[in-house]
Order: C-alpha cells, then structure tokens, then sequence
C-alpha cells in the first residue's frame, strides 16, 4: 500500500502505531480531524506523512517556541530542508525574510500570535495550503490546563466555507476540550481519532510522607537502590538545583534543569541525558518537550502537579520502549497548599480585573495598566481577549469559572493522592476512561507491585570515564 | 579569580567616584553618555559589557556579600577596603569587553556547531540534534559549510589544526584549553556543563565560565594577526564591534566633519547642547585625531592634568572649583584626552 511505502522510505518505519493510519487517511481525504494521543505516541507522523502525499504546504500552528524549534530539528533531522519557524523570537529583519520566502517550504511553523497578524495571515492565505495543524489543541480551551487566550483567534482563520482540512493535535483532551476544541476551531463533521491514554509499562505509586526533609530522604534511598534513567520533578528552579547537588554527592550523576539556565547548558544536559551519561534528572516542568528518549524507567514527582492531564504527560516520558517503568508521587500535606497558591498567582481578582479595566478605559496604555493593576502577562492577555468581547461583569464571572475549573484538577489532585482504591483506574477516570486496575503490576494500592526489575546491581554502577587531555580530545572529535 | 576580583578591580580603578550602579551598567555594556564616558575616564573598558546577562538582583547580592566579607564599603558610593585590595590579587584578567560587547558568545555557539556537525559528518553520522538552536547560528554554519569545497573529513582535520595551533600560540592557560575544548559536542562525545568542569576541575563554576568569557577574548584578539585560520576566522566574522560610536554619535559627527559647529548641531538636531555635548566625549574618546585644539587649549590641558595628579580625583566638580574659568564640558574633555595621550 502507498502509505506503507512513504512511511518505510521517509521515516524508516515498518508499520504504524496504533491510530496513525486512521488519522492519515481521513486527513488524506479532506475531513478535519481530531486526534488525541498520549505523549510521545506518534503524534507528529500524522501530519508529517501526509505532507508527503500532497501538493501545496502545511501550516503547523505550534503555542509554544521550544515545542516548535524541536519539531523542526525533528524534520531536519529527517533530511527536510523545505521547514522554517516563524514565531516572536526571530529578529525583524530574519522575520521579514521568512514571510517573503514562505512558498518555498513545505512546512511553516507559526505561533498564533504571528499566525493572526493581519499580513501573515494574508500571505499565508495566498498559498496553497494542503492542510492546517493546530498543536497542543487543548490549549484553545479554558477548561484545559493550559488555556492560551491567542488560540481563541483562531476561529476567524477557519471559519471560511473553502478552506483546507485542519488537523488537530493533543496528548491530553477530556470530552469537554473536545468539545472546546471543535466549536472554536469551526471543524466540521470531524473524525475524532482516541487513542488509550492509559500505558500498561507503566505502574504507579504514591508515597505519603511528613515533610519536605522526608522526600529528600526517600529520594536519595531511592536513587541508591534502584535504576534509572529516571527524571525527578520539583515546583522550583531552586529545588532541583539545590536536590541535583544532594544526589550528585552520591556519586549518581544527575543534573539539574530548567528554564533558569542557558540554552548552551540545557543543550548540553539532553544530550547528555540521551548518551546515558547522566541517570537523573531533577527538573522543573521546563523539562519533556523534545527529549526523545525511549527508556526512560522512573519518573519521580516531588510536588503535587496542578492538573491530572500535567501529570499524565510528565509520567507519560516514561516507558516509551514498552518496557517496565515505575512512576511515584511524593506527597505531604502541605503540597495541595503549595500548589494552590502558585495557580491562583495567575488569575486576575475581582478587584484587578474592575481596576485594569479602568485604566485601560481613561486610555492606559495596555502594558502600563497590566503592571499598575499587578497582571502577569498571561493574565492580562487573558483579560484582553475577553473584554474585546464582554462586558466586565461578564469577564469577572468567566475569570471567576476559570479559577473553578483550576480548583476543580487541584482538588482532582488532592482526591487522587488520597485515593485508597486502584491508582491506575482513578487517574484514568479524570479523562472518561474506564478501565479495569491491572492485573500485575498496576500501583501500590492495588499492592501487586513487583518491583525486582528496578533493584541496582551492584555492576551497574557505571565507570569513570578517564578524562582525556584537551589535545587529545580534540583529535578524537575532529580527526 | 571570581566576579569578586572583576568587581574589586573595577572599583578600585574608580577609585570610590562611582556608585554600585554606574558598575551595573558597565559590566551589561550600557550605551549611555555617563557609561561610555566613565569606562574611559578609569579605563575600564576590557570589563565594559563583559556580562550583558548580569541581574540586578545577582549584581546586588554579590555586592552585599562582599560588603559582609568585609571586601568593600558602600556608603552611596562604593570604596575597597585594605581586605579587598589585598583580595584582588595580582592576577591580571585579559578580558576584551570593548571590543566584543557579548558577541563573543555568538563565536563561541558557533565554534561548538561547527565542530559537532564535522565530527559527525566525518564519521558517517548524518542524522543529529544540533547542539546550538538558535537559528542566526545554524544558519550561519550552514552557508559556511555549502562554500567549502573541500570535502568534510579534510575540512574536519583542517578545523582540528587550526584550533590546535590557536589553542597552543594565543597564550590561554591550560586550564582555558581545557575548558575550551570540554565545551565541545561530537561524535561519541558530549559537552560537559559548568558544574561537571567545576567538579572535575575542583574551581567554583562562575569563575570557569569567567576563565571561558576571558578564554573567547583572547582567541578573538589572536585571530586577526593569523592569515593562515580560514576557518576559525571565519567563525569570528561580525563577533568584534565595527562601530564604536552609539548611532546618534555618529550623526553628530558626520554633522561636526561638515563643519558645523556644536550650538549648530544641537539646534539642527533639536537635541539639548549637553547631548552633544556627551556625543563630543564620546568622539573624543574613540576617534583618533579628535580636534581638541577647537574647545581647549594645550595650557588648559596641562593646568587640569596637574591638578588630577595631586589631588587624585577625576571628579569633576572638585577640578571644577580647581579652575573656574572652564565648563565642565572642556573639563570632560581633557580628562578624555588626558587617556588618549598616555
Ligand atoms: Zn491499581
């Protein structure tokens, strides 16, 4: 068959994972459609091969820098040259170049910001497009997690009765999002592709414990005993700093990672982490997007994440082989406080919102009003977006369904960790899935946990590598 | 050596005429008339924008810790204390700033592509994730690679020798080659980061990314003399500052060469006189024959350097009350002047 060809010949694949061929021959015929897929599940492919089959290019959509700068390193790893990312960290002039140039590429990567900029959407209009992809897709909803206001925009590109198909994209979308995703979107008659978010390699656990020096504790036992690699996340730039170094005196190699270090060092860090050379990884939610590596075993949270869909992706970098991996959250009772407060800083009050909207009524400039009245940035773009189209009593009441919805997955978070029934079956529930717990191997509730895989041998703990002389090492890279 | 000792030789030259802050804006490479002016006065310029990154925050807990360390004394200006002088150290730091103002970082990414695309083309390896993301800097090693005519293996020895030869005869410590090259991606290799070097070097990782900021500069200064390193000169293209002057300065002085004169320049310009004034410093100081004989005159000159010598001060109002009888803008001047004829 034709698809089974491209994909052996462009990618070097054998067969599909579960769900991609469907996507691709709906795509392929000209429906919408949606397609939700746990991370690190084939995701990408399912616009990448059907650029491929048609003529004309594909717009990608993409909310977030780093997410797209990584899927087009992707594509140019796979020899693609006709690719280029147009988003708000290009420099006006290399902007400029890339909007003149745009009809040579087959893939244009955009923010939706860029995207709705009356003459990018003019020049993008103008050429034959074969398909649009929306990425992150849930991000269009404010009942998602990550809900950003510029998606919303996004209709108005859509909404036009001739226009390409528009594809999709989420890891992480409950029945409400879908919803969201399809209304705002304007798809029509979409076929909506759902793939199981539930990953049998993966078991799960909670460790409940007194307080922030118990973690620490249980982390190093953990570490010491038994394998990686294994990425640990923390609520703190500080934290994973300060937990690298405890882990690191150890003698486990491990680094640090967030967004608080320079690209050079983070570069460095992955690369390291893919090459094996480190085994852990202590990081903020910075850390995941474009880190592709299989074998990933453990996935260690040291906080409680805000949503179970954050949560779902950040274990989900684990066992992506298909083999064993155990995830464990760490919780004490203060953590819900915690994560409470870092949420509810990004929402506006009813107070922020009455004052920002008086100063932007006697004429404040936007970014001033946004500092007087004490708004992040996201927050005021949110307020921005709705009061173009409410009224302020309306925006407070939005603002106000918002700040429940987050309430709403925290307290989620809070049931799960306090849940005596099946792990497994409870976080699956979050997404409307039913399923049963498993029968080995499903989570310390369940309490048929066989952990003998993890236990450290003895011989695994890895060589010293001789550190060579700067001469030498220069004629081993260069030759 | 540390921030510390880059800070403590910063304010020792400026002998406590300057607060914290003036520092603040030195070290991120403020281009402002009081900034440019004062790098020149206590020739400080090798530090000017030598750290572009710098937080205010991160600026202002080091100096309060150095005031704890008893290193320094802040009392709105900043003064060393006879700690801090001995705390120093007579190390010398062979920094470039002027010159390079955070472009040496650009030479740096480029060198770490450059060298990880080679070793792995060289061994076969086609498929890779490009250690540098920034898309200026993968561009720019793309277009250098498509003019190369010799084929990647060859070119891969070429870049070997010439960064070998570079390391050996540009006067790095051994350390900075080191670092210099443990900094570098490849085939089967991988970088290591500050902390790793720091560890495995046993120097605190701030001060070995100092040794490498310092390390950058000095290969930048070797470069231009060499006419046999094609390729690392290449990486350097566009790295040094073609134009020292801030743009406005630069149309003053286009303006004064066609003979205007400075009130005429500030009314042609609608800018206030002390603007141009600032501009005419900031000419002074970084052009090479700066007609001073126009605003002041050889005498003048020799009056005011008499009176900086015995009263060791540059600052300006105490010259002021010194010598009435000149503007403090003829007082800039002649400090200015006084650094161009030494
Ligand atoms: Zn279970």
């Amino acid at each position: 068959m034709e698809l089974q060809k491209v994909l052996h010949q462009k990618f070097g694949y054998e067969s599909f994972r579960p769900g991609q061929q469907e996507v691709i021959t709906e795509l392929l015929a000209g429906r919408d459609t949606v397609a939700i897929f746990p991370t690190g599940m084939g995701k990408s492919l399912c616009y990448q091969l059907p650029a491929y089959m048609l003529d004309g290019v594909v717009i990608i959509i993409s909310p977030l820098v780093a997410l797209m700068e990584d899927q087009v390193a992707n594509l140019r790893k796979h020899k693609e040259k006709r690719v280029v990312a147009i988003n708000s960290f290009l420099s006006r002039k290399e902007k400029e170049l890339a909007l003149s140039t745009m009809a040579q590429y087959k893939f244009i990567f955009l923010s939706p910001e860029m995207m709705m900029q009356q003459h990018v959407r003019q020049l993008v209009q103008q050429l034959p497009i074969a398909f649009f992809v929306v990425d992150e897709a849930h991000c269009i909803s404010e009942w998602g997690f990550d809900f950003r206001p510029d998606y919303l925009r996004l209709k108005e590109l859509f909404s036009f009765t001739e226009r390409a198909p528009v594809l999709a994209l989420t890891a992480t979308a409950n029945k409400k999002v879908v919803e969201d995703i399809i209304t705002y979107l304007r798809l029509r008659n979409p076929h909506i592709q759902r793939q199981p978010m539930d990953r049998p390699a993966i078991s799960y656990r909670i460790v409940h414990v007194d307080n922030e020096s118990a973690k620490t504790e249980w982390i190093s036992e953990r570490l010491a005993t038994t394998i990686g690699p294994g990425v640990i996340y923390v609520a703190s730039r500080k934290r994973a700093d300060e937990l690298a170094a405890i882990i690191r005196q150890r003698g486990i190699p491990t680094a640090s990672y967030h967004g608080g270090k320079e690209q050079d060092e983070r570069s460095i860090i992955q690369e390291q982490f893919i090459q094996g050379e480190l085994e852990w990884i202590c990081a903020t939610n910075a850390f995941g997007m474009g880190i592709h590596k299989d074998d990933i075993r453990q996935v260690i949270h040291e906080h409680l994440p805000a949503t179970p869909s954050a949560y779902i992706q950040e274990v989900g970098r684990a066992g992506r082989d298909g083999d064993k991996a155990a995830v464990t959250l760490l919780y004490s009772e203060r953590d819900s406080q915690k994560v409470k407060f870092i949420v509810y800083e990004d929402l506006p009050d009813e107070q922020q919102i009455l004052y920002y909207h008086s100063l932007l009524q006697s004429g404040t400039a936007t970014l001033l009003a946004a500092e007087q009245a004490g708004l992040s940035e996201i927050a005021s773009r949110l307020l921005d977006y709705y009061l173009e189209q409410y009224e302020v009593e309306n925006v407070i009441r939005q603002i106000q369904q918002i700040y429940q919805v987050k309430e709403k997955h925290i307290a989620e978070m809070e049931s799960y960790v306090k849940s005596d029934s099946c792990l497994r079956e409870k976080l699956m529930q979050f997404f409307g899935e039913n399923i049963l717990p498993a029968e080995t191997d499903c989570c310390s509730n369940c309490q048929n946990l066989d952990d003998d895989w993890l236990i450290k041998s003895e011989a695994s703990t890895k060589q010293e590598t001789e550190t060579l002389q700067w001469h030498e090492r220069l004629h081993q890279l260069l030759g | 050596m540390s921030l510390d000792s880059i800070l403590l030789t910063i304010f020792q030259r400026l002998h406590g005429e300057r607060s914290a802050q003036g520092v603040y804006h030195i070290l991120r490479g403020k281009r402002s008339g009081q900034t440019l002016q004062d790098v020149e006065y206590y020739q400080v310029k090798s530090y000017y924008a030598l750290l572009p990154q710098l937080t205010a925050s991160e600026f202002q807990q080091t100096l309060e810790r150095m005031q704890a360390d008893g290193l320094i004394l802040i009392n709105e200006l900043v003064y060393v204390t006879a700690k801090g002088q001995m705390a120093t150290g007579s190390e010398m730091w062979r920094f470039n700033g002027w010159n390079y103002r955070g472009r040496e970082r650009e030479f740096g990414r480029r060198l770490a592509l450059l060298v990880q695309t080679l070793s792995n083309l060289r061994s076969g390896e086609t498929m890779f994730m490009p250690i540098q993301k920034e898309l200026p800097t993968q561009q720019f090693i793309k277009s250098l690679l498509r003019n190369q005519l010799s084929n990647m293996t060859n070119l891969s020895t070429s870049l070997r020798k010439e960064l070998e030869q570079a390391l050996i005869q540009s006067s790095l410590s051994d350390l900075q080659r080191t670092i210099v090259t443990s900094r570098l991606t490849g085939y089967g290799f991988t970088a290591s980061t500050w902390e790793q070097l720091a560890e495995s070097l046993n120097v605190s990782a701030k001060t070995i990314q100092l040794y490498y900021l310092e390390a950058l500069h000095i290969l930048l200064d070797y470069l231009p003399q060499q006419p046999n390193m094609p390729l690392l000169t290449e990486l350097a293209v566009g790295c040094r500052v073609d134009t020292y002057l801030t743009q406005s300065a630069e149309r003053t002085q286009k303006l004064f060469e066609r003979g205007y004169s400075l009130e005429q320049i500030a009314s042609l310009r609608n800018l206030k006189l002390s603007t141009i004034e600032d501009h005419f410093i900031e000419l002074a100081a970084n052009m090479d024959n700066f007609p001073y004989e126009e605003f002041v005159t050889k005498e003048q000159m020799v009056t005011v350097w008499r009176h900086v010598e015995q009263m060791q001060t540059k600052r300006l109002r105490l010259l002021k009350e010194q010598c009435p009888e000149l503007s403090y803008f003829q007082l800039r001047l002649i400090i200015i002047m006084e650094r161009r004829e030494s």
